[in-house]
Order: C-alpha cells, then sequence, then structure tokens
C-alpha cells in the first residue's frame, strides 16, 4: 500500500468574471511509498503547497483524486489524517500562547498527554523556551516548534513544508538532523522545499513540479546521473561563453559559477560541444566533467532559476 | 460517503481548546471588563437612584429589559474576535492540519456561542445581583426572589444571543477578518435595522410591520422581562396609565422564540456552508 497515491490531481482557482482561472495544479500523479523521503521539489509558486493542500484537506481538489494512507473517502481521509503530521509554509499558532500551551492545544487534538509535550519540547530543543511566547519566538523557535506539532502523536507520515525556510545554517543543519533522524525511525517524509542541497542529501526520491506540472518523477540517483555537468574556462568574456555554449544543441542552459561556465549535456556530446565552441572562435582552456547535483537537473527540466538563489 | 462524526472526545476536546484559548486571551478578558463596566453602570442608575429601590423581585424589570442590548453587543464583539482571529492567524488552517476535520472546527468555532453566552449572562446576573442585595436585604418582597421567570429570561437572552451572535459568526466567518466583520455587524445592527427600515417606512409605512421580523427587531421582545413575568408585565401596563400611554402590546412567546430561532439556525447553517465551500 502506498502512503500518498494522487491520481491526476487538479486545482483550478475561479478568476470571477474579470479575471481568467488560474491553474495552480495540473493533473499530477505520483506515489510515495513506505520509508521513502520524498522530495516534492519546485520553484516558488509552482504548486507544491496548493498540492499539499489538497492532500491535508484545506483546499478542495477540482479535479483527480488520492489516497493517504489507502484512504480515499472522506472519513478514511480524515482517519489518515490522524496518523500525519505536517507543517505548511509557515508556522501558524496562536501569537498570545507560549509554546508549551500551543503544543498543548496540538496534543489535546491528538489525544497526547502531558509528557510526550515535554518529550517533545526536549527533542526539538525548546525545554528551556517553553513559556516564551510564539509572537516572541524567533524564526527559528517557530520553525521548531512547527516541527515539534508535526511530531506529536508519532505520526506515521510526516508532511514538511518548506521546514528550512529563514533559518540560518545552523538552523537549516539542526533541521537535516531531525529529519534525518525520522528516517532513521522509519516515518515516511513528504519534503516539499527549494533548497536543492538539502533535498539531495536528504531525500532519496524527488518529484519535481513546475508551473503546477510534474515534470520528473524518480530517485535522486536516477535524476542527477541522467545527465552530466561540463565546467569550461576559456579567455575571452564568461558572458559570451556562456551564451554561445548554451547554443549548443545538447546542451539545456548554460550558467556562470565563479570563473567558469557549467554545461549540462549528455556524455557523448562533450567532444561534439569542444569543436563546436572551436568553430565559434572560442578555444576552451579547462574543461572538467562533474556530477550533475540535483540543482543542475532542476535546471536542465524546468529551465528556470526563480527561487533558487543567484545563478548569473 | 460521510464526513467524520463529531464523537463525545471531540466535543469535549473542542470545549476545552475553545475555552483554553478564550481564558488566555487577553483581548477577551479586557472586552468582558469593559462590558462589566458598561452593564454596572447601566443597572447602577437604578441602584443608587434614592427616590426608588433596586429590591429583588421588583428589579428583575430592569436587570433584563435595561442592559440586554449590552450583553448582546459585546458578547458580539468576543465572538466576532474570537472567530475572525483564526482565519488571520491562519490557525484555522493549522487546527485542521493538525488533525481536526474542518466540519469539527467549525463546530468548535459554533460552540462559543452558548460558551460565551454563558459567561457574559452569568457576568450580568452576578453585577445586577451584587447591586440589587443591600435593597433587598431587610426589604419587604412581594413575592420570591428568584422566580422561575428568571429562569425563563435568561433562556430567552441565550436565545436572542444565538441569534445575533449567529450573525456574528456567519459574518466571522465570510468575511475572516477581526475589523470588517464587526464593521459589517455594526453596520447591519445601525443602519440595516434602525436607519434604513426607519427611511423606508416612511414612504412605505406598510413595510413596518416585516421589518419587525429582522434578527435584531424580532429579539427585541425577548430583552423584556415583561414577556417572561406575569407580575412585571402588571407593573409595566401600571406605569403606562400612570403616563397615561398605550398598554404595551406583546408578541405571543412561541411565536417570537420561532422567529429567533429561525435566525440563529438560518445564520449558523449558512456560516457552516460558507466555511465548508472556501479553502483554508
Amino acid at each position: 500500500m502506498s502512503i500518498i497515491e494522487t491520481d491526476g490531481l487538479t486545482k483550478r482557482y475561479s478568476g470571477g468574471l474579470r479575471n481568467s482561472d488560474t491553474l495552480a495544479v495540473d493533473r499530477i500523479s505520483f506515489r510515495v511509498e513506505p520509508g521513502q523521503v520524498f522530495g516534492f521539489l519546485g520553484p516558488n509558486g509552482c504548486g507544491k503547497t496548493t498540492t499539499i493542500g489538497m492532500l491535508l484537506g484545506i483546499i478542495t481538489p477540482t479535479g483527480g483524486s488520492f489516497r493517504l494512507l489507502g484512504g480515499s473517502t472522506p472519513r478514511e481521509l480524515h482517519a489518515a489524517r490522524q496518523r500525519i503530521g505536517a507543517t505548511l509554509e509557515y508556522p501558524n499558532f496562536y501569537p498570545y500562547l507560549n509554546c508549551r500551551d500551543n503544543l498543548q492545544l496540538v496534543a489535546r487534538v491528538k489525544g497526547r498527554g502531558e509528557s510526550e509535550i515535554q518529550d517533545t519540547l526536549e527533542m526539538v530543543g525548546l525545554r528551556d523556551r517553553q513559556k516564551t511566547k510564539f509572537k516572541a519566538c524567533s524564526l527559528g523557535m517557530k520553525q521548531r516548534l512547527a516541527l515539534g506539532a508535526t511530531m506529536l502523536g508519532d505520526p506515521e507520515l510526516i508532511i514538511l513544508d518548506e521546514p528550512a525556510n529563514g533559518l540560518d545554517p545552523a538552523g537549516q543543519r539542526e533541521i537535516r538532523e531531525i529529519i534525518g533522524e525520522l528516517a532513521n525511525r522509519g516515518k515516511t517524509i513528504f519534503l516539499s522545499s527549494h533548497l536543492l542541497h538539502e533535498v539531495e542529501r536528504t531525500c532519496t526520491d524527488v518529484a519535481i513540479v513546475e508551473a503546477g506540472r510534474l515534470v520528473k518523477l524518480g530517485s535522486v540517483d536516477e535524476i542527477t546521473s541522467a545527465r552530466i555537468v561540463v565546467a569550461i574556462r576559456a579567455e575571452g568574456a564568461l558572458e559570451t561563453l556562456s551564451a554561445t555554449a548554451s547554443e549548443f544543441p545538447g546542451a539545456t542552459g548554460a550558467r556562470i559559477e565563479e570563473d567558469r561556465v557549467l554545461v549540462s549535456l549528455e556524455r557523448a556530446e562533450v567532444a561534439e560541444l569542444n569543436r563546436f565552441l572551436v568553430e565559434r572562435g572560442i578555444y576552451v582552456s579547462h574543461l572538467t566533467l562533474e556530477r550533475q547535483t540535483l540543482e543542475d537537473a532542476f535546471m536542465d527540466l524546468t529551465g528556470s532559476n526563480a527561487g533558487f538563489g543567484v545563478i548569473q | 460517503m460521510s464526513a467524520p462524526p463529531l464523537s463525545a472526545r471531540v466535543w469535549g476536546v473542542l470545549l476545552e481548546n475553545e475555552w483554553f484559548k478564550m481564558r488566555k486571551r487577553l483581548a477577551f478578558w479586557m472586552t468582558l471588563g469593559f462590558y462589566c463596566f458598561i452593564t454596572f453602570m447601566v443597572n447602577a442608575e437604578s441602584a443608587f437612584d434614592d427616590d426608588s429601590t433596586f429590591a429583588l423581585p421588583e428589579a428583575w424589570d430592569s436587570i433584563f429589559s435595561d442592559s440586554s442590548t449590552v450583553f448582546v453587543i459585546f458578547a458580539s464583539i468576543a465572538l466576532i474576535m474570537l472567530a475572525s482571529s483564526e482565519f488571520s492567524w491562519r490557525t484555522a488552517r493549522q487546527n485542521v492540519i493538525d488533525g481536526l476535520s474542518k466540519k469539527q472546527w467549525f463546530w468548535g468555532k459554533a460552540m462559543l456561542l452558548p460558551l460565551l453566552g454563558f459567561v457574559f449572562l452569568s457576568a450580568k446576573l452576578a453585577l445586577s445581583i451584587g447591586l440589587a442585595l443591600p435593597d433587598t436585604i431587610g426589604a419587604e418582597a412581594s413575592g420570591p426572589i428568584f422566580p422561575g421567570s428568571v429562569l425563563a429570561a435568561c433562556a430567552g437572552l441565550f436565545l436572542v444571543f444565538l441569534n445575533v451572535g449567529g450573525l456574528a459568526l456567519l459574518l466571522s466567518t465570510a468575511i475572516r477578518s477581526a475589523g470588517p466583520a464587526m464593521a459589517a455587524w455594526f453596520f447591519w445592527i445601525g443602519f440595516g435595522e434602525q436607519l434604513f427600515p426607519a427611511i423606508l417606512t416612511r414612504f412605505l409605512p406598510s413595510m413596518e410591520a416585516a421589518f419587525r421580523y429582522f434578527p435584531f427587531a424580532s429579539a427585541g421582545p425577548l430583552t423584556q422581562f415583561a414577556m417572561y413575568d406575569d407580575a412585571a408585565f402588571q407593573r409595566l401596563s401600571e406605569r403606562a396609565e400612570q403616563a397615561e400611554r398605550a398598554v404595551p402590546e406583546l408578541p405571543g412567546m412561541l411565536f417570537t422564540v420561532s422567529v429567533n430561532l429561525g435566525w440563529a439556525v438560518f445564520f449558523i447553517s449558512l456560516a457552516y456552508l460558507l466555511f465548508r465551500r472556501r479553502d483554508l
């Protein structure tokens, strides 16, 4: 039994009389199997949160269907959601309540007791700050609290939407460690993020979404080994090299990184690329093959750098 | 295909959580405090009047009739504040993510109606009885100090709050922001039920009867103690005769209760349907 199974899941927002409709999620189908750490990737506004919102029952799909932990009817889905821990976008808690009180509200809904609240506070490092009101918490503390609320009740499936949003590198590392620990305990994790390095380190499988559509689905290894990246140095302006390399028929985009240009292409096309550049008056002084990262794969697949940091 | 059930455990959790959130919120206590102050001032006018006594059971007339509008207004303000903020803080969405169904979440909010009704009504009674005690002690009572009609009047006021507070719940879930929802509620009460009917009936006097069935207007008779207590009605009639005014005519109890109950069911049902249809 798949933990999550979507079939043509669609969400169309009506634009009313004045605006045209917006297709936020367009016939997305994927499966998440037990024990997977599944990365759900895409630039900001591509439909990741909408898809998760539909799974969590806060957004009504306009097409397709899905099953959660085997259930598909409203009653089954509600029962399944009791076995899920999730955060969506930014942590949303009662600002006038402290961390402990906020967790207590969640614990009551999940039928959990005081000892589990304390254990959770300990696990996310908020035991000493449990009396701090949510409105006075730093973003890092808020993210930890959200993660704590997610873990209350020992859920089978954990859905995390941008859990490292706004965190400094140390905070991101902590979140990664917590996710790793949960994965080691056999939890199925559905992780939505646009921090591709984090996803590459954490996830076993990924789905890449762009403009509401699923553009790639597979294991991280499959996706990153499909193509290679060639790092090129040559005399002359990097911009000229990048522009010329991107014209090569086998290349799916070229980008400047420090003093070199990275071009993604099939391994067999490396010699062809060199000849292509020479024919256009560019003499390569340095050419190395590098393993494609998830970020490279993403660029290839979406042709977009939206929301993925500075890419010249 | 049926929605998840509302079991006794879920009702208990919803009530416990709503009460917890309410009592921890400073804005709620400030609203309640201000309400108590206004209620005290309204009743104090009668209580500290040297020319008359404010002894029970006669004082029930003014206890119920004078400050009941204050009760409805402040309890509705508190309800709008508590319900709307769940949308602006996006905690409604988080609550559903944390395991409540949308149906359960809504009925948790709807439970604020009886909860706030009970708290504000209790505060009103405690304050009023407290003010009436000095005159009551030692005075010769004309009847039982707590007649059964007091309980009926409390139930009536409670129903009034279900009606007018139901409108507040509807506006909170439809507008999802405290300020505009409060403004809309006051606009309806002030303009929709006072000014607009006054203007229209100048040109169309036959419309006057129809306006009596509007939510706030239909609630009016239920805030009069004379609706529940024959002795109070007798006193009201005597005062009218002394002032050479027409003896007031009160509508039938069953009909008034039905109209108020109808509005309450309509508002709460519409709020639920609207809430269920929209994404969080």
